[in-house]
């Protein structure tokens, strides 16, 4: 067996792929086509930080990288029910878009951070305008619920279309928890009632659908 | 103070009339602190004072129409989608959302019957930073149609901003008066610039469109006999 490295970095080759080769990519790992020599060889390159792992299976050897650490390497993935942390980053008349960060434990205290897919962005959820509040519902001004900068907890109520989750804000609990003023220019600002925001600093008031604090 | 150039840059002082001074358009105060205003155009500063309030503003002719809120405007339909529609207020400015619901009395089944091209006269009912301006054609006190919603006929010309503000707020403006003498008309005018007129036919409407665009280059004594001149071979 050609001699593998046992511990590798990002973008390390592990071994080359020859004719008559019977090493194959695994978790972890890829295969690249690589310049030495002068020459263009494929190899099978690591794409984490962590140990080199061999396993036979069917006559092939299969090469997987295997992050070192606490076994935070399960992907968690968004599920209907979740409560989630979330930033806005686009309102139209109908619809919030916002970035998922976090997603909360079932005992509801506790965040865990997911874990990203490799290489691949945040996930993305959509709030639309009937599901902000629970009163009211068709007679929202999005624009006094939330705004572009703000960091909302929201709850997941379904998996949605292939590009967002569909999120709801229309419990108690649930809206901005954190905002700046003046459009992000401003100081943070706090919470005066369910659908008002003060700036410290100035004293103007911002409409928001906020979030009962904990 | 009245009349006084000003341009962005420039320190302007408030407060030295008597009462309440508020600003109006063209001044805008800093977010940190509400008492200290800037000019946002270049102009001239004036002030009009009513019982003891006063309004600052900066009479300016810029070349772009910003969409204010309450402003009236004229617009044409570019796009029709699900609940509702597209228009353009000026060529090269965003477009601005005409919802469907509104209409007086439009209901999800009850929806306008606009088209691409369509011409319509509406008020500017949500401006904000972060979403699409939206017009609609309800008039917001009575909320009936108050003379908005589509113009049938007629053309559609542009003016001048400020040209077309001053022909809005002076119902006895010169130039009006002077082809009212020679022919009936019905006329539009909205803050975007954009003016639409209608007559009983095709040569006087062109002649009241051209006597109008016209009438911004000339001096107010000449508006009567400039008038005559330009329907002397249409009546």
């Amino acid at each position: 067996m050609i001699s593998a490295p046992e511990k590798v970095v990002p973008g390390q080759p592990i071994v080359p792929i020859l004719p008559d080769s019977v090493y194959e990519a695994g978790e972890g790992a890829s295969m690249k086509k690589l310049y030495a020599n002068n020459e263009l060889i494929t190899c099978i390159v690591s794409n984490k930080l962590g140990k080199v792992i061999t396993q036979e299976k069917d006559g092939k050897t299969i090469i997987s990288v295997v992050s070192v650490g606490s076994g935070s390497n399960k992907i968690t993935t968004p599920k209907v029910g979740d409560i989630v942390i979330a930033k806005v980053v686009r309102i139209t008349g109908t619809r919030a878009l916002c970035d998922i960060y976090s997603i909360e434990t079932a005992t509801g205290t506790g965040l865990i951070n997911s874990v990203l897919a490799e290489g691949v962005e945040n996930f993305r959820g959509v709030v639309r305008s009937q599901d902000i509040r629970s009163t009211n519902r068709d007679s929202v001004k999005l624009v006094e619920c939330f705004k572009p900068g703000d960091i909302i907890r929201a709850q997941v109520i379904s998996l949605g279309d292939g590009r967002d989750y569909f999120l709801t804000t229309s419990r108690n609990d649930l809206g901005v928890i954190f905002a700046k003023s003046n459009g992000g220019a401003g100081q943070m600002m706090l919470a005066l009632d369910w659908q008002t925001m003060v700036c410290p600093e100035t004293g103007k008031t911002e409409k928001r659908k906020c979030a009962k604090p904990f | 103070m009245s009349g006084t150039l000003i341009i962005p840059g420039d320190t302007i002082e408030l407060g030295t009339e008597s009462g309440e001074t508020s600003i109006g358009p063209g001044i805008t105060t800093n977010p940190k602190d509400q008492s200290i205003v800037y000019p946002s155009t270049a102009g001239l500063l004036k002030s009009i004072s009513k019982r003891n309030k006063t309004i600052a503003y900066i009479e300016h002719n810029t070349k772009r129409y910003i969409p204010t809120i309450h402003d009236y405007v004229v617009g044409v339909v570019i796009t029709v989608f699900g609940d509702g529609y597209r228009v353009s207020l000026a060529n090269y400015s965003q477009p601005v959302v005409l919802s469907a619901l509104g209409f007086p009395n439009a209901t999800k089944k009850n929806r306008p019957h606009l088209k691409v091209g369509d011409v319509v006269y509406a008020i500017v009912s949500l401006v904000d930073r972060d979403v699409e301006v939206e017009i609609e054609c309800i008039d917001p006190v009575t909320g009936k149609e108050g003379g908005f919603g589509q113009l049938n006929g007629g053309t559609l010309f542009d003016v001048k901003l400020a040209y077309a503000r001053y022909l809005l707020f002076n119902s006895n403006a010169e130039i009006l008066e002077a082809i009212v003498n020679k022919c009936q008309f019905e006329i539009a005018i909205g803050s975007n610039g954009k003016i639409w007129i209608n007559t009983e036919n095709v040569k006087t409407t062109v002649a009241a469109m051209n006597a109008i665009v016209e009438s911004q280059q000339w001096k107010k004594e000449e508006i009567v006999k400039n008038v005559n001149k330009i329907f002397k071979d249409v009546l």
